[in-house]
């Protein structure tokens, strides 16, 4: 199993079937206590039926049409029992419908208001209750359609002719309509009031997940930060100290060590404020041809040695000559950066590292292929030509499960947490705010397995010019 | 295993930031003419603490494998060590990482970044500590967590 950050919606649609989720608990709930109840009254009926013939008047088909009826809602019993939503309620729903039926049926010569109003309206109040909107018109439809049916029976006929019952058989069907038109409205109005209560719980979620992820980044920063802060210090108060006393070789040493720790601590701080910068000017963006070879190049000589412990690392680069993307310079080498970085970081000393970059085309999803080509008035535009770059390690790897927090602000994983892996939370979500503001996407995969490692996906738009030549 | 040299004091270092324990091992050599033993791990730390009976050792948390409040438990629990002076040293500044510290046996729990000089006047502090006053603190320590719980 891969774990994957290609479909980043992925969150957003979760957050959006919240609501989905509230109303078919609902649906359940009702349905649980609805299916059984029936089913039991039904079959304690069917078993008096047998034991006491002489108390029920029904023909053998009748008893038939309940025993059906009965294992519907036992159907509608177990699929509730298993969140069978719709079928629960379609089993349910069906039975109800055969009952009313079967009450009319046995009931002729019968008078509509007496009748046949209290069981229709019941059922379309049922379905209202347990369905879904389109469920009430569904309903409502087969109700009319018996109705006219029924219209053609003999006895049916000799009670409309009775003029106080003239012009009830229209009357009556406009009656159900309107009722289920109410209730379509109502229910249709419930749904938009349950999503809006929905959105506030997701807000109010994604603000108090966002309070943890800053709990947690500050005490990883105050952690992060108290090292660089402690190493400075003490060089600087031994040179101060025991300076005169030292020679100028070891003065030196203490110099240097004392300039990377400040260097360590500038790094940590200027990744911090990198994070505030681009949420401010997420759309200021200056863009050229970069030549994908030349700032993988590039990006690799800013890695800091010490980020692969001193230990010298190979790296494999296949990159076409020529190939190039659309973006901008300054913000393509801080990602290629923080992915290498981030490769040397979390593999063994001895494993290499390798870039690999080839032109690939992006799909449009259908369902925004179909919305564009609707707005495009058909316009035909559903893939786009991008180079992606692959930063594979031989590493950890990303637990399936934790991926999707990867490129969150302020999130580091558990395992990384425990670690004396320096880090603060704050790269990869960089790495993802600068491509979408380059017009590309970053993604990782990896199936978890230590030694197998993760291949972090970037995509940018593939520059035009050197398109042809490249492909 | 890394020594440097002195006639002070032998004290052991147990962090698993390299450069923390260059800093240390210059500051303790330079300013307490200590001789000093590193560990980068917890069960490094404990093998050396067994094997060379330091005179103090300074203890970092977080570390992979044997965590430092699992060292000072250790290091408490056997009678060979138990006498052993012990200061963590740590980047964990909320109270109870502290309390779980004293409570699990350390002298000192001092916070990052401490200066040399600190370290060093701490280190003094730890070792001339007697037995006797070890015990009345960690008991007026237990004393303070039961009054909390009641």
């Amino acid at each position: 199993m891969n774990a994957s950050m290609k479909d980043v919606p992925f969150v957003v649609h979760a957050e959006r079937q919240i609501y989905a989720e509230y109303d078919r608990d609902r649906r359940l709930r009702i349905s649980r206590v609805i299916a059984p109840a029936f089913a039991s009254i039904l079959t304690l009926l069917i078993v008096a039926s047998q034991i006491v013939p002489q108390q029920f008047t029904g023909t053998r088909g009748n008893l038939g049409v309940i025993a059906l009826c009965d294992a519907l809602f036992i159907l509608g019993a177990v699929a509730a029992a298993r969140r069978r939503v719709n079928l629960a309620t379609g089993s349910i729903l069906i039975a109800a419908l055969l009952i009313m039926a079967l009450s009319v049926l046995v009931n002729q010569p019968f008078i509509l208001s007496d009748l046949f109003t209290v069981p229709a309206v019941v059922i379309i109040g049922l379905s209202a209750l347990i369905g879904r909107p389109w469920m009430i018109l569904g309903t409502t439809a087969l109700a009319t359609a018996f109705v006219l049916f029924l219209s053609k029976s003999p006895s049916l006929m000799h009670d409309l002719a009775d003029p106080n019952n003239v012009n009830s058989i229209g009357a009556f069907i406009v009656e159900l309509w309107l009722l289920a038109l109410v209730l379509y409205g109502a229910a249709r109005g419930y749904r938009t009031v349950l999503r809006q209560i929905s959105d506030v719980r997701v807000q109010y979620e994604r603000a108090r997940q966002l309070d943890d992820l800053k709990d947690q980044f500050i005490t990883s920063v105050n952690h992060e930060l108290r090292n660089p802060v402690m190493l400075l210090q003490g060089y600087v108060e031994l040179l101060r100290l025991k300076g005169s006393e030292l020679s100028a070789e070891r003065r030196d040493d203490l110099i240097q060590r004392a300039s990377r720790a400040g260097a360590s601590l500038t790094r940590l701080v200027q990744s911090i404020l990198d994070t505030r910068r681009i949420d401010q000017r997420a759309g200021d963006f200056d863009p050229e041809v970069l030549q994908v070879g030349e700032m993988v190049m590039a990006s690799a000589s800013l890695v800091d040695p010490l980020e692969g412990k001193g230990v010298e690392r190979e790296l494999h680069i296949n990159v076409s000559h020529g190939l190039a993307v659309w973006g901008e310079k300054v913000r393509l080498q801080q990602i290629l950066t923080n992915l290498l970085s981030n490769a040397i970081k979390y593999s063994a000393a001895g494993t290499p590292v390798e870039v690999n970059a080839r032109v690939a085309l992006e799909a449009i999803p259908r369902s925004s292929a179909w919305r564009l080509s609707r707005r495009n008035s058909g316009a035909e535009r559903t893939e786009r030509p991008m180079v992606e770059i692959a930063v594979r390690d031989h590493g950890l790897g990303v637990p399936p499960d934790q991926a999707p927090l990867l490129f969150q602000r302020f999130v580091r994983l558990p395992r990384d947490l425990a670690s004396a892996t320096v880090g603060n939370g704050l790269g990869l979500y960089l790495c993802r705010e600068l491509a979408a503001a380059m017009g590309g996407r970053i993604w990782v995969e990896s199936a978890g397995v230590e030694g197998e490692g993760s291949t972090f996906y970037l995509q940018l738009p593939l520059a035009s010019s050197a398109g042809a030549e490249a492909t | 295993m890394t020594t440097a040299g002195g006639t002070g004091y032998r004290v052991l270092l147990i962090d698993d930031n390299r450069d923390l324990l260059d800093l240390i091992t210059q500051s303790l050599t330079l300013l307490g003419d200590y001789s000093v033993v590193t560990a980068d791990n917890g069960a490094d730390g404990l093998s050396l603490a067994v094997e060379l009976r330091p005179d103090c050792a300074v203890i970092d948390v977080k570390m992979p494998g044997l965590d430092g409040y699992q060292l000072v438990r250790a290091l408490r629990g056997d009678s060979d060590t138990a006498a052993i002076p012990l200061i963590i040293l740590t980047a964990l500044t909320q109270e109870h990482y502290h309390f779980a510290g004293l409570l699990a046996g350390a002298d000192r729990y001092l916070t990052k970044p401490v200066t040399p000089s600190d370290l060093v006047q701490a280190i003094h502090e730890v070792v001339r500590l007697s037995e006797a006053e070890r015990t009345r603190r960690l008991q007026a320590l237990l004393d303070d967590a039961a009054d909390v719980s009641s």
